[in-house]
C-alpha cells in the first residue's frame, strides 16, 4: 500500500474542481451528473475552499452526491437533511450548506422539514433532483409524478395529483426560489451561483431525468419543451406564484421569487446577543444560585 | 412493619388548583433546603381536564432523602375534597390542618392523631393577600412544627420582591397572620417537629432542571426538541439559559427532526442534547441508528411515562427501557444510563456527555416522570472536581508526514489506497479521531451506510464485519471505564439480593436500609448504566446470591428478564403498573417474603 502522498490525490480532474475521485454509481445518461457538473463550476465560480462546503443528502439516487465531491459532506437519512442541515450551519454559521436530494426525499417524507427549514430562512442552498419518480427503489410514483404515471406501485396509473415544489417552497417561506434542468449546465452554474449569494433560503427545482424508471420524460422529452424565462424574479409570492402557475405548456426555467428577510442564523445570532445584553453571560456558579 | 423514623417529616398539601398549594410547597422547599435539610418533593398538577386538585409533598429529614416514605405526617388540607382525597394516607396518629366546616353528614373522623382547624381562607382576606391562603397556610405549619418564620420571610421577599412591594408585604401579613393564629388560638398537642437542618446551604431542583444544568455544565451548547409531557421542562430551562451561554435552543418541527438537528451540530463540533418521552423516542430510532453508523455523538434524554402510545402522560413508569437499550435494526451501539434520583441525574448528565463525545456514540438518558418534576435538594456541586471531556481532533500530517496507516482490508479491488483523512480509521478502542467541517485537509463525508476507514460506501463482506466489529469495539472500552456504575449496599456474602434501575432503586435503597438495620442479611445492586451492561461488576456481586428480587414499574419485568437471561439468575420481579412509583413498604414484605424462601432451600 502506498501513504506516500500527503495531500489528498486529485490527479485526473482539473486542479480546481472539488470532485473527489469516486465514481458515481448512477446509471449512464442519469440527470444527476448535470447537477454534478452545474455544482463544480458554481463552486469553483464562487472560489469556495473546500473545507467550508458542507453537502448534506438523505437517501436517493440523487442523495449519493455528496461522496463525489471532496468536501465535507453528511449522507444521513431518507428526508432529514434539512433537519440536520439546520444543525451543521448553526454549529458554524461560516460553513457553506448545500442539502442535495430528490423529489421522494424532499416532497414526500421529508416534507415536513422542507417546510419549516424555508419558513425560517434558514440559510443554505436546498437542491431538489427532481425526476419525478424513485429511482433509487427502483421506480415507484413520486409526490411530483404526474397523474395517471405507471409505475411498479401504480400499475393502474396514478390517481394522485402531483405536488408543485416551486410554489410550495413559495408558500412555506422560502426566499429564494427557482427552478433549473440538468441538460443546461450554464443555467444550472448561474442560478446555484445566484442561489448561494442570496442571504436565505434558497431553494432550487433541477429537473434531472431518470430515463431508466422515468423512460417517457428523457432528455429527449424535455428538448424543446424547457425555455428560461424572460421575467425577473418577482418580490411578491403570489405574483411569483402566478407567473409559475399561469405558464402553459413546458417548463419553465429561472428565478421566480426572491426576497430578503432576516435569517434563521442570523436572528439567532441577534436574540443571543439582546439575551446576554439584558441578563449578562452567567458562570455555572451563578446559574447555581438560581436553584439555591 | 411499623418502624417510622421521626427524625423524617413527610407533608403533603392539597387544595383547589390556584390556590397556591405548589408555591407554598416550593418555598417551604427552598427555605428547608436553604438551612441545610434534605428535602424531597412530589406534585400532581390538577388535571387539565377536570381542573380540581393540586397536590405537593414534601419529605424532609437530616439525611439523604431517598424516597416518599409511606405514609404522611401531616396532612395540610385547603378545602374538604383535599381532606376527602388525601386522608388516607395520613399516619393513624398524624396531624390534620384543615380549613373546611366539618358536617354531620360529612365529619372528620379520625380515631386517633391531631385535628387542627385553621380558617385560612379567612385570615388571607383579613390580610388583604387575595390568592394568601398559602401563606396563611405557611405561617401555621411554621408554627405548628417548628419552622422558623423568619426563613419563610426572607423566602417571600426573594419571591414576590421582582412583582411589587405590596404583593410583599400581602403575602408577608397572610404569613404571619397564620402563625399568630395559632399562638392565640390553637394548643399544640402533637409531637412531629421539622428538623433542624446542618447549616449547610443545599440547592433545590427538579429532575428536569439536574439535567439541564448537567448538560451545560458539560458543555452542551445546541439543543433541539419537540414539546412533550413530562419532558418539556428540560427544553424551557434550556431555552432561557443556552443563548446567554451563546448557544441555541431550537424547538423542531418533531422529534425525528429534533434529533437530526443534534446529529448536524454535533457533526459540526457542538456537544448536543434532546430531550423527549417514550412517543418521541419511538419516532428516533432511525437516526439513533444513522448516529451509531456515522459515529456522531447525541445525549438523548427520554423522562419516560405512561405508555404505550399516549397511555397515562402524567403518570409514571419505567416501560422504556427495551426501547432504549434494543430498540435499533440492526447492531447499533448505543450506550443507556439512568440516574437513581436527582443528584445522580445531575452527575449521569454530565457522564452521559463524556461518552457521546469520547466514544462518538448516542446516549440514551432514562429519566423518568417522578424524577422529572420531583424537586429535590442535593449539594451544592464543586465544578472544579467535575471531568469535563474535551475531544482532540484528527490533525493533517505535519511536513507531508503520512496518515495513521489504515487496515489492509481497507485496500480492495476497486477501492485505491487513497491517502486520504483516514476518518472511520480501526483502532482497538473503537474510537477514530474526526474531524469538524471547516478544517482544511481533513474532508470526509459522514455516512449512514456502511463504509470503509475513509468513509467510503463499501458492501463487500470483510468490510462489512470489520467496521461492524470496529463500532462495537467501543462497548468494550465503556465498559473499561464504567463497567463499575453499579452502586452495592449491604453484605458482600448476602444470599438475597435486591436490585433495581432508575427511581425505583432509591426508593429500594431506603427498604433496604430499613431491613439492614433490623439485621437482615441482604445485599442491594443498582446499575447505572444499562447498556452496555456492566456484566463484571453485575457478576462478581450476584456470585453467590440465590435470588434476586427485582423491583420495577412496568408490567413485564423488563430489567427483570436482563438479570435473569443474561446472569441466569432466579428472579423474583415485583412489578407496579399503575402510573405511580413504589413504595418502600411494598418492598419490604417482598424482601421478608426472598429471604424466608431462601432459608428454606
Ligand atoms: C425510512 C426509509 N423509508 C424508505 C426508504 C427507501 N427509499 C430509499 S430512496 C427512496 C426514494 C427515492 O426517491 P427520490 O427521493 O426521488 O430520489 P431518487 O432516487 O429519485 O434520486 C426510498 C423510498 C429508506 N431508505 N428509508
Ligand atoms: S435510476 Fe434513475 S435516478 Fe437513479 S441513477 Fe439511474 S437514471 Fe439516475
Ligand atoms: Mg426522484
Amino acid at each position: 500500500m502506498s501513504t506516500e502522498t500527503t495531500a489528498p490525490a486529485r490527479a485526473g480532474r482539473s486542479a480546481k474542481s472539488l470532485r473527489s475521485d469516486l465514481k458515481p454509481v448512477w446509471c449512464p445518461g442519469c440527470g444527476d451528473y448535470g447537477v454534478i457538473a452545474g455544482l463544480d463550476k458554481a463552486l469553483q465560480e464562487l472560489g469556495y475552499a473546500r473545507h467550508e462546503i458542507v453537502f448534506v443528502s438523505g437517501i436517493g439516487c440523487s442523495s449519493r452526491l455528496p461522496y463525489f465531491f471532496d468536501t465535507y459532506g453528511f449522507h444521513t437519512i431518507h428526508g432529514r437533511a434539512p433537519a440536520v442541515a439546520l444543525g451543521v450551519k448553526l454549529a458554524n454559521p461560516k460553513l457553506h450548506v448545500i442539502v442535495v436530494g430528490g423529489d421522494g426525499d424532499f416532497f414526500s417524507i421529508g416534507t415536513n422539514h422542507m417546510v419549516h427549514a424555508a419558513r425560517r430562512n434558514l440559510d443554505l442552498t436546498a437542491i431538489c433532483m427532481d425526476n419525478h419518480v424513485y429511482g433509487l427503489t427502483k421506480g415507484q410514483v413520486s409526490p411530483t409524478s404526474e397523474r395517471d404515471f405507471l409505475t411498479g406501485s401504480t400499475p393502474y396509473g396514478s390517481v394522485e395529483e402531483p405536488v408543485n415544489p416551486l410554489v410550495l417552497m413559495i408558500a412555506s417561506g422560502a426566499t429564494f426560489v427557482a427552478q433549473s434542468y440538468a441538460a443546461n449546465v450554464k443555467h444550472l452554474r448561474e442560478t446555484i451561483v445566484a442561489a448561494e449569494g442570496h442571504p436565505g433560503f434558497s431553494f432550487i427545482n433541477v429537473i434531472s431525468p431518470c430515463h431508466t424508471f422515468n423512460r417517457e420524460k428523457d432528455f429527449a422529452y424535455y428538448k424543446g419543451r424547457v425555455s428560461v424565462t424572460e421575467e425577473e424574479a418577482k418580490h411578491d409570492r403570489a405574483e411569483a406564484i402566478r407567473v409559475i402557475l399561469t405558464h402553459g405548456e413546458g417548463e419553465l426555467l429561472g428565478t421566480f421569487y426572491e426576497t430578503r428577510r432576516p435569517t434563521y442564523d442570523g436572528s439567532l445570532a441577534d436574540l443571543r446577543r439582546r439575551a446576554r445584553e439584558r441578563h449578562g453571560v452567567p458562570t455555572l456558579e451563578e446559574i447555581l444560585e438560581s436553584f439555591a | 412493619m411499623k418502624a417510622r423514623d421521626t427524625r423524617y417529616v413527610c407533608l403533603r398539601i392539597a387544595g383547589e388548583g390556584g390556590e397556591g398549594v405548589i408555591s407554598a410547597g416550593e418555598l417551604l422547599t427552598r427555605v428547608a433546603a436553604r438551612r441545610g435539610n434534605h428535602v424531597q418533593t412530589f406534585k400532581t398538577f390538577p388535571s387539565e381536564v377536570r381542573g380540581g386538585m393540586a397536590v405537593f409533598q414534601i419529605r424532609t429529614g437530616p439525611e439523604q432523602v431517598i424516597s416518599q416514605g409511606d405514609y404522611l405526617d401531616v396532612l395540610v388540607a385547603f378545602n374538604r375534597e383535599g381532606y376527602d382525597r388525601n386522608i388516607a394516607d395520613l399516619e393513624t396518629d398524624g396531624v390534620l390542618v384543615f380549613d373546611f366546616e366539618p358536617t354531620e353528614e360529612a365529619p372528620v373522623r379520625r380515631r386517633r392523631g391531631v385535628d387542627y382547624h385553621v380558617p385560612m381562607g379567612e385570615l388571607a382576606k383579613e390580610a388583604g393577600a387575595r390568592f394568601g391562603k398559602n401563606m396563611v397556610a405557611l405561617g401555621a405549619v411554621a408554627r405548628l412544627f417548628g419552622f422558623p418564620l423568619e426563613g419563610l420571610r426572607e423566602g417571600i421577599r426573594r419571591k414576590f420582591g421582582k412583582k411589587s412591594e405590596a404583593v410583599v408585604t400581602a403575602n408577608l401579613r397572610a404569613l404571619d397572620l397564620g402563625a399568630r393564629y395559632v399562638e392565640e388560638h390553637l394548643e399544640i398537642r402533637h409531637e412531629v417537629r421539622f428538623p433542624e437542618g446542618d447549616g449547610n446551604p443545599r440547592i433545590v431542583l427538579s429532575g428536569n432542571e439536574a439535567i439541564a444544568f448537567g448538560a451545560v455544565t458539560a458543555g452542551c451548547r445546541f439543543y433541539a426538541g419537540y414539546p412533550i409531557t413530562p419532558a418539556t421542562g428540560v427544553m424551557e430551562w434550556l431555552a432561557r439559559v443556552l443563548p446567554l451561554l451563546d448557544g441555541d435552543m431550537v424547538q423542531a418541527e418533531d422529534e425525528i427532526a429534533a434529533i437530526c438537528m443534534c446529529l448536524g451540530a454535533s457533526f459540526a463540533g457542538k456537544k448536543v442534547m434532546t430531550a423527549t418521552s417514550g412517543p418521541g423516542l419511538a419516532l428516533m430510532s432511525e437516526a439513533l441508528g444513522l448516529a451509531a453508523m456515522a459515529e456522531v455523538g447525541v445525549v438523548v434524554v427520554d423522562v419516560q411515562r405512561a405508555g404505550p402510545s399516549t397511555g397515562m402522560p402524567t403518570k409514571a413508569e419505567q416501560g422504556d427501557l427495551n426501547l432504549a437499550i434494543f430498540g435499533a435494526h440492526s447492531t447499533a451501539p448505543r450506550v443507556v444510563l439512568a440516574p437513581i434520583d436527582i443528584e445522580d441525574a445531575f452527575r449521569q448528565t454530565v457522564n452521559a456527555f463524556n461518552i457521546a463525545t469520547k466514544y462518538q456514540i448516542p446516549v440514551i438518558l432514562l429519566s423518568e416522570q417522578s424524577l422529572g418534576y420531583c424537586q429535590a435538594s442535593m449539594p451544592r456541586p464543586d465544578f472544579g472536581k467535575i471531568d469535563v471531556f474535551e475531544e482532540e481532533y484528527a490533525t493533517v500530517p505535519e511536513d507531508g508526514g503520512d496518515w495513521p496507516r489504515v487496515d489492509e482490508i481497507t485496500v480492495g479491488e476497486g477501492y485505491p489506497m487513497t491517502p486520504i483523512f483516514p476518518r472511520y480509521i480501526r483502532y482497538d478502542s473503537g474510537v477514530s479521531p474526526r474531524s469538524l467541517p471547516g478544517m482544511p485537509g481533513l474532508e470526509y463525508r459522514a455516512t449512514g451506510l456502511e463504509h470503509d476507514e475513509y468513509a467510503r460506501p463499501r458492501y463487500d463482506p470483510e468490510n462489512r464485519r470489520a467496521m461492524t466489529a470496529k463500532r462495537k469495539a467501543k462497548y468494550e472500552s465503556i465498559r473499561r471505564e464504567y463497567g463499575g456504575a453499579v452502586e452495592v449496599i449491604g453484605y458482600p456474602d448476602a444470599e438475597v439480593a435486591v436490585s433495581a434501575w432508575g427511581t425505583t432503586a432509591s426508593v429500594m435503597r431506603h427498604a433496604v436500609l430499613r431491613k439492614l438495620n433490623e439485621g437482615a442479611r441482604i445485599k442491594a445492586i443498582f446499575p447505572k448504566i444499562l447498556s452496555p451492561m456492566p456484566d463484571a461488576a453485575m457478576e462478581r456481586h450476584l456470585s453467590g446470591v440465590r435470588k434476586v428480587v427485582v423491583c420495577e414499574m412496568n408490567d413485564t419485568g423488563q430489567y427483570a428478564k436482563i438479570v435473569r437471561h443474561r446472569y441466569h439468575k432466579e428472579v423474583q420481579a415485583v412489578l407496579k403498573d399503575r402510573g405511580l412509583p413504589f413504595k418502600p413498604s411494598e418492598i419490604v414484605p417482598q424482601i421478608d417474603a426472598a429471604l424466608e424462601e431462601v432459608v428454606r432451600i
